[in-house]
C-alpha cells in the first residue's frame, strides 16, 4: 500500500546504489576495507557474512551515522554522492534504514514521530503535508496490515516495545515513508516465525520495480520469505563472493569458511 | 525484629585483635600546642628553615580557622590542648641506621600485627615503611628499590636527602590552608612516607606504610607524599592500627599524590584504627585529607579504601583531574558498627578535557552506627568530554543504624556526562533463613552476603590486602547479625 | 535584637497589614520578633548553597509603601475547573457542597519546619493575602483552578491552606503567571484516605520568587504533584512532603527549564514517617543559555518507617557552554527494611535518538526540538497538553 506518495519515475535497471572502494573507520578502527557493491533499481540484494565482517557498518554508513568515518572511496545514490550529505538529507531523497536496534524515544508518540518524518520528507519534495485525516487513515491501515494494534501508535517511539514490535514498527515506517532505497539491517533478528512472516509480507508489499532493497542478514531464513535477486557475502570489510539465492543456501549448509578461506 | 537480631548482634561484637599496648620507653611532649611545640618538632628533625617557616605559617592560620561542622557526625569538641603532638620511642642513637638496630620490642609489635619487618620474612614483593607514633622506625627493601631509582623513605629523611622534590611538591596538592585538619597537620606533622618513582619506572614491588599509634593521649599527624614521574607506575598500600584505650585519640593525616604525564598511582588503604568499644567508649578520631593531582596528560590515580576502624571517620580521598585524558577512581568499602560514625566519600574535580572518573562506594551499617557517603563531582567549564559514573550502595544490618548519601554534582560543560546511582538494601531475614536452612550458620551467612556486596571493591585491592580486608570485615561484623 | 533597615521597614509594614488578616495579628508579631532575633541570614546556608537567600530579605518585600503591582498575564483555562482568584474580593460562590473558602486564622505555622524555611516566618509577618480551602469528609470536590493575580503591591506575599478531610478528593490547579517578587506558602493536609492531585504551572518571571509547598499526608492518602516551572531570574521552589501515617504515598513529577541568565532551584524533602509509605519522584531539568539549574532531592526515612519504598530519578540536559547544573539527590535512612534508590544524570541529547530522527528526515534542530518537548512534557496528561502548557515552553526556547 502506498500513502499516495508519488514516486519519481526511475528507469528500471538503472543503478540505484553504487559503492566503490569504500573504506570506513569506526573509533579509529578500520571496518570496511575497499568494499564494492552495485544495486540496480528494482533489485533486492542480500548482504550476508560472519559476525564482525562489517555488514551493519555498511548499512549505517549509507544512512550517514555520525562517527562512521569514510576514509576512502565513494557511495553514490542515483548518481549523487551521499557521503557529504547529512542523514536527514539522505532520508529526504529516499534512503531509508531499518535499524537493527530501533532506538527508544520516550515521550515522543509513535504517531507524532511518523507525522513529523513524513511532513519533513514531503516538504523537501515541495509537497503539502498530509491532512490529519488522510494521515490517520493511511497509518491505521498500514498498522493493521502489520498486526499492530492502533493503541501502539500512541505509545512512545519503541518505548517498552517487544523486539518483534520494534521490528514491525520499522517496517511500518518503511511503508509510510516509501523510500527508493531500503536498507534492512538484521530486520529478521529476534523475530519468531509468525512475526518474521508478517515483516516479510510488509517488505514484499513495498518491493517494486521503482525501488531497491539491501537486506543485511545473518541467516538464510529471511531469504525464504523475501527472495533476493542477488546475494553478496561480506568478509573482513569486503564483498568476497556474489551469486544468486543458491549462494545463501550453500552458506547455510556449509558456513562461511569455504569462502573466507579462499578469499 | 526477630531473634535473628540477637544472632546478628553476637556476630558484630568481637574483640579488636590489634588492641594491645607496646611497653616501650618513649619520649613524649607534654600536651598542648604552641609555636614552641612546632619549633621543637622541626628542630627534632633538623629541618631547614623554609620548612619551619612553612609549619609556623600553618600554625598561625590554624589558630584562626574554624572547625568544619558540615559532616553528618556528632562528637564533643576536641580539646586540642590536651593532646601531645610528639611521641617517639627512645633510641640509643638519633636514628637507627638499619632495621637490625631497631628496638626488638618494636619489631615484635609489628610481627604481632602480622607485618614482619625482617626482609627475609617479609611478604615477597612488598616493601614496608613502619611508622610508630610520630616517627618512622624503618623501611625495608630500600637497597633493592634504590637499584630501580625508586626513593622510598620516611618524609623526615626525604627532607634531608631530596629537599628539591619535597619543597616542590609538599603542599602542592593539599595547600596549607585547605581545611582545619590539614592545616593542623601542616603545622605539626611528625613523619610519614615519601615515594618518588623516576620517569618510565614501574616500581618493582608494592610499597607499604604501616601506621601504629601506641602512646596515650597522643595525636598522630603523619604526612605522605608520593610523586610518580612521567610514565611511571606505583602501587602503594597503607595499614593502620592502634591500641584499645578508653579515651579518643586524634589522627589527622595528609596524603598527597602527584601523577605526571602517563603516570599511574594506585593507593590502597585498609584502615583498622581502634573503633571504640560496644558502648561507644574510646576509639580513634580519624580526620584525614587525602588528595591526588593528575597533573599530567593521561595520568591515573586510583584510591581503594576499606574502612572498618575509627570511632569517627572524616575522609574524602579525592582526585584533581587537571591533565587531559586523565583518570580518577575511588573504590570504597566503609563498614560501621556499634557507635561508629563514618562520613566518607570522594571529590572528583574535572578540569582537563576528556577526563574520566569512576566512584564505587559500598557502605555497611550495623549496630547503632551512622554511615554517610559524601561526594562531589565537579565538571568545570574547561572539562570538555568529561565523564563520571558513580554508584553508591548501602547495606543495613539491624534497625538501629543509619545509612546516608550526600552526592553533590556540579556540571558546567555541555559536553560532559555524569551519572549517579544509589541503592539501599538490607541483609534480609529470608536470605539468612535460606542460608540457615541449607546448613550455613548465620555468622558465615552474613559475612558471605557482605563479602558479595563488597566484591567489586575487593577486586581492586592487591591480593594480600584483599584477603586481609575480607577477614577484617568478618571480624568487624561480629555480633551484627539481626 | 539586630537593627537592620529591612527588618525595621518589615516591622512597620507588618503593622500596616494587621487589618488585612485580623485573626493572625499575634502570630505576625511573634514572627517578626523571631526574624529580628535571628537576623538576616548572612553567610552561605547549606540549603541555599547555589541560590542566594538575601534577595528575599530585601525590597520590595516589606516596603512600607509598596509600589503598585504589575498587570497579570493570561491564565490557561481548564475545562470544568472552578477558578478561584486570590486577591479578588468577589469570590464566586462555590456551588458544590462540602467545599468551603475561609479567611486564614491562627495558628499558621504549626505544620511548617521553620528552621529549614526561615522565609515562612517572613511570609507570616508580611502576609497580604490568604485563604483556607477545606473539603468535607468524603466529598469529591472536582477541579479548583487557583489563580494568583490582582495584588495591590509590587510583591506578592500569600498563603493558602488546603485541608482535605478523610476520604475526600480534589484536583487543584495552581497557576502563577505574574511577574512579581513572590513569597508564597501552600500549607496542605491530606486526611486519611483522601486524594489530592496538584498541578502547578509557574511561568517565567524576572523577580525573585520563593514558593513553599508543605504537605502532610495521612494513612492511605495520596498527594500527587505535577509541576511545570519555567525559568526565572531567581526562582526557588521548596517542596516538603511528610508521609505521616501508614500507606501514605506521593508521586512528584516535575519539569523545569531554565535559559538566559535564569536561576531555577528546586528542593524536595520527602519524609517517610509511617510504615509502608511510598514515594516516587521524577524530575526533568533543562539548562540552556547562561542559566543555573539546581535540584536537591532528599529522601528521609525515619526510624521505624519500615517497608518504606522511595525512588527518585533526576535527569538533566545541559545544553549550552555557559549553563550549569547542580544536583544533589540525598538519602538519609534510619530504618533497615526499606527500598530506596535514587539516580541523577547530567548529559546531552542521546546521539542515537538524534540520528534515528534524522534518518527519518528531520533536521537536527527539529530533532532536538522534538526531544526537548518529549523530555519536558512526555508524561503530561492530555488535558494539560490541551490547555497549552507546551506553548508556554515554546516561548521560553524561542
Amino acid at each position: 500500500m502506498s500513502p499516495s506518495v508519488p514516486q519519481d519515475a526511475v528507469a528500471p535497471s538503472a543503478t540505484l546504489l553504487e559503492v566503490a572502494d569504500l573504506h570506513v573507520e569506526v573509533a579509529g578502527k578500520p571496518i570496511l576495507k575497499g568494499l564494492n557493491l552495485n544495486l540496480a533499481v528494482g533489485e533486492v540484494a542480500a548482504i550476508m557474512g560472519p559476525n564482525g565482517s562489517g555488514k551493519s557498518t555498511l548499512a549505517n554508513v549509507i544512512a550517514g551515522r555520525p562517527d562512521y568515518v569514510v576514509t576512502q572511496g565513494s557511495v553514490r545514490y542515483l548518481g549523487t554522492s551521499l557521503t557529504e550529505l547529512e542523514p536527514e538529507a539522505r532520508a529526504r531523497i529516499g534512503v531509508f534504514l531499518a535499524f537493527q536496534y530501533p532506538v527508544e524515544i520516550p515521550g515522543v508518540s509513535n504517531m507524532e514521530f511518523l507525522k513529523a518524518s513524513l511532513d519533513a520528507q514531503r516538504k523537501a519534495r515541495n509537497e503539502e503535508p498530509l491532512s490529519a485525516v488522510e494521515f490517520m487513515k493511511s497509518v491505521r491501515s498500514v498498522a493493521a496490515s502489520l498486526d499492530l494494534n492502533p493503541e501502539f501508535l500512541k505509545r512512545g517511539v519503541n518505548e517498552g516495545f517487544s523486539g518483534g514490535e520494534k521490528k514491525r514498527n520499522e517496517i511500518l515506517q518503511l511503508l509510510m515513508l516509501q523510500p527508493k532505497l531500503a536498507i534492512l539491517d538484521e530486520t529478521d533478528s529476534g523475530l519468531d516465525i509468525d512475526a518474521l512472516q508478517t515483516v516479510a509480507a510488509g517488505v514484499n508489499r513495498f518491493r517494486g520495480a521503482g525501488n531497491g532493497i539491501l537486506m543485511v542478514t545473518h541467516y538464510q531464513r529471511l531469504l525464504d520469505y523475501i527472495k533476493p535477486d542477488t546475494v553478496h557475502v561480506l568478509a573482513d570489510g569486503r564483498i568476497v563472493k556474489s551469486g544468486d539465492h543458491s549462494l545463501a543456501l550453500k552458506v547455510e549448509a556449509q558456513g562461511y569458511g569455504w569462502i573466507t578461506d579462499a578469499a | 525484629m526477630n531473634d535473628s537480631n540477637s544472632t546478628l548482634d553476637a556476630l558484630v561484637r568481637r574483640d579488636y585483635a590489634a588492641g594491645f599496648v607496646t611497653d616501650i620507653e618513649s619520649e613524649t611532649l607534654p600536651p598542648g600546642l604552641s609555636e614552641d611545640v612546632v619549633r621543637f618538632i622541626s628542630a627534632k628533625k633538623g629541618e631547614p628553615d623554609w620548612l619551619l617557616q612553612w609549619r609556623l605559617a600553618a600554625y598561625r592560620h590554624w589558630r584562626t580557622a574554624p572547625t568544619p561542622k558540615w559532616a553528618h557526625l556528632h562528637f564533643p569538641p576536641i580539646d586540642f590542648e590536651s593532646i601531645s603532638y610528639f611521641s617517639a620511642p627512645k633510641q640509643q642513637k638519633d636514628r637507627p641506621q638499619s632495621l637490625d638496630e631497631v628496638d626488638p620490642e618494636l619489631l615484635r609489635t609489628y610481627e604481632k600485627l602480622g607485618i614482619p619487618l625482617h626482609e627475609q620474612e617479609s611478604l615477597a614483593g612488598v616493601a614496608v615503611d613502619a611508622v610508630f607514633d610520630s616517627v618512622s622506625i624503618g623501611t625495608t627493601f630500600k637497597a633493592k628499590l634504590a637499584e630501580a631509582g625508586v626513593v622510598f623513605c620516611s618524609l623526615a629523611e626525604a627532607v634531608q636527602e631530596r629537599p628539591d622534590l619535597v619543597q616542590k611538591y609538599l603542599g602542592s596538592v593539599v595547600p596549607v590552608r585547605d581545611n582545619f585538619y590539614a592545616t593542623l597537620n601542616s603545622a605539626v606533622f611528625s613523619d610519614g612516607s615519601f615515594v618518588y618513582i623516576p620517569k618510565g619506572v614501574r616500581c618493582p614491588m608494592e610499597l607499604s606504610t604501616y601506621f601504629r599509634i601506641n602512646a596515650q593521649n597522643t595525636g598522630q599527624f603523619e604526612r605522605t607524599l608520593i610523586v610518580a614521574d612521567a610514565g611511571s607506575y606505583v602501587s602503594y598500600l597503607e595499614g593502620c592500627t592502634a591500641p584499645q584505650r578508653d579515651e579518643n585519640q586524634l589522627h589527622a593525616a595528609v596524603v598527597e599524590l602527584v601523577a605526571l604525564d602517563d603516570a599511574q598511582i594506585k593507593y590502597s588503604t585498609v584502615q583498622n584504627w581502634y573503633p571504640g568499644d560496644a558502648q561507644g567508649r574510646g576509639g580513634i578520631y580519624n580526620f584525614v585529607t587525602k588528595r591526588g593531582a593528575c597533573i599530567g596528560k593521561r595520568s591515573k590515580i586510583s584510591w581503594t579504601q576499606v574502612e572498618t576502624g575509627s570511632a569517627i571517620t572524616w575522609k574524602y580521598p579525592s582526585v584533581v583531574l587537571r591533565g587531559d585524558d586523565s583518570v580518577g577512581e575511588f573504590h570504597s568499602v566503609a563498614l560501621t558498627n556499634n557507635f561508629q560514625q563514618a562520613d566518607t566519600g570522594t571529590k572528583m574535580i574535572h578540569l582537563g578535557r576528556n577526563t574520566r572518573s569512576t566512584i564505587l562506594s559500598k557502605g555497611i551499617s550495623a549496630g547503632r552506627s551512622q554511615n554517610s557517603y559524601r561526594g562531589l563531582v565537579r565538571i568545570s567549564p574547561t572539562a570538555e568530554g568529561a565523564r563520571n559514573y558513580t554508584q553508591c550502595d548501602s547495606l543495613l544490618i539491624g534497625d538501629r543504624c543509619g545509612a546516608h548519601t550526600f552526592p553533590y554534582i556540579e556540571a558546567s560543560h555541555p559536553g560532559a556526562v555524569v551519572e549517579h546511582e544509589a541503592t539501599t538494601s538490607k541483609v534480609g531475614d529470608d536470605q539468612l533463613f535460606l542460608c540457615q536452612q541449607r546448613g550455613i550458620d548465620p555468622e558465615h551467612a552474613v559475612s558471605m552476603i557482605v563479602n558479595g556486596f563488597c566484591k567489586e571493591v575487593f577486586r581492586e585491592l592487591p591480593m594480600e590486602f584483599a584477603v586481609e580486608a575480607g577477614k577484617l570485615l568478618e571480624v568487624s561484623l561480629e555480633g551484627a547479625v539481626g | 535584637m539586630q537593627s537592620h533597615p529591612f527588618i525595621d521597614s518589615a516591622l512597620t509594614r507588618s503593622r500596616q497589614l494587621d487589618n488585612r488578616l485580623p485573626l493572625i495579628v499575634a502570630e505576625r508579631r511573634r514572627s517578626i520578633a523571631e526574624i529580628a532575633r535571628e537576623g538576616i541570614p548572612s553567610g552561605k546556608l547549606e540549603t541555599w548553597k547555589y541560590t542566594p537567600i538575601q534577595p528575599f530579605f530585601a525590597a520590595p518585600f516589606g516596603d512600607v509603601e509598596p509600589p503598585t503591582g504589575s498587570s497579570a498575564r493570561t491564565h490557561l483555562s481548564f475545562e470544568g475547573a472552578v477558578p478561584i482568584t486570590l486577591g479578588d474580593k468577589a469570590q464566586p460562590a462555590i456551588e458544590r457542597a462540602g467545599i468551603s473558602l475561609e479567611t486564614l486564622d491562627s495558628p499558621l505555622n504549626a505544620d511548617l519546619d521553620l528552621t529549614r524555611y526561615p522565609l515562612a516566618l517572613l511570609n507570616t509577618a508580611l502576609l497580604e493575602d490568604g485563604l483556607a480551602i477545606r473539603i468535607a469528609p468524603g466529598v469529591d470536590a472536582g477541579v479548583l483552578d487557583l489563580r494568583f493575580s490582582g495584588g495591590a503591591s509590587a510583591a506578592e506575599v500569600s498563603r493558602i491552606r488546603v485541608e482535605l478531610a478523610a476520604g475526600s478528593r480534589l484536583r487543584l490547579i495552581e497557576q502563577r503567571s505574574e511577574d512579581r517578587p513572590t513569597n508564597s506558602v501552600l500549607d496542605i493536609r491530606v486526611g486519611p484516605g483522601a486524594l489530592l492531585q496538584h498541578t502547578r504551572i509557574l511561568t517565567p518571571t524576572t523577580a525573585p520568587c520563593w514558593y513553599l509547598v508543605s504537605v502532610h499526608v495521612g494513612a492511605h492518602a495520596t498527594y500527587d504533584l505535577t509541576g511545570h516551572s519555567m525559568g526565572s531570574t531567581t526562582r526557588r521552589n521548596d517542596i516538603h512532603i511528610r508521609l505521616d501515617d501508614h500507606h501514605a504515598s506521593t508521586n512528584i513529577d516535575l519539569a523545569c527549564a531554565a535559559h538566559r541568565r535564569d536561576r531555577l532551584d528546586h528542593q524536595t524533602v520527602i519524609e517517610h514517617i509511617g510504615v509502608d509509605t511510598v514515594s516516587r519522584q521524577l524530575v526533568h531539568g533543562i539548562a540552556a543559555g547562561s542559566s543555573e539549574l539546581t535540584f536537591n532531592g532528599r529522601i528521609h526515612i525515619h526510624p521505624n518507617a519500615q517497608r518504606s519504598d522511595a525512588r527518585l530519578t533526576n535527569k538533566n540536559l545541559l545544553l549550552d557552554k555557559k549553563a550549569r547544573v547542580n544536583t544533589k539527590p540525598e538519602l538519609e535512612i534510619y530504618a533497615n527494611d526499606v527500598k530506596c534508590s535514587h539516580g541523577a544524570t547530567v548529559g546531552q541529547f542521546d546521539p542515537a535518538q538524534v540520528f534515528y530522527l534524522r534518518t527519518r528526515g528531520l533536521d537536527e534542530a527539529a530533532a532536538r526540538a522534538m526531544l526537548t518537548r518529549a523530555f519536558l512534557a512526555g508524561r503530561m496528561p492530555p488535558w494539560l497538553l490541551e490547555a497549552g502548557v507546551l506553548e508556554m515552553y515554546a516561548e521560553l526556547f524561542a
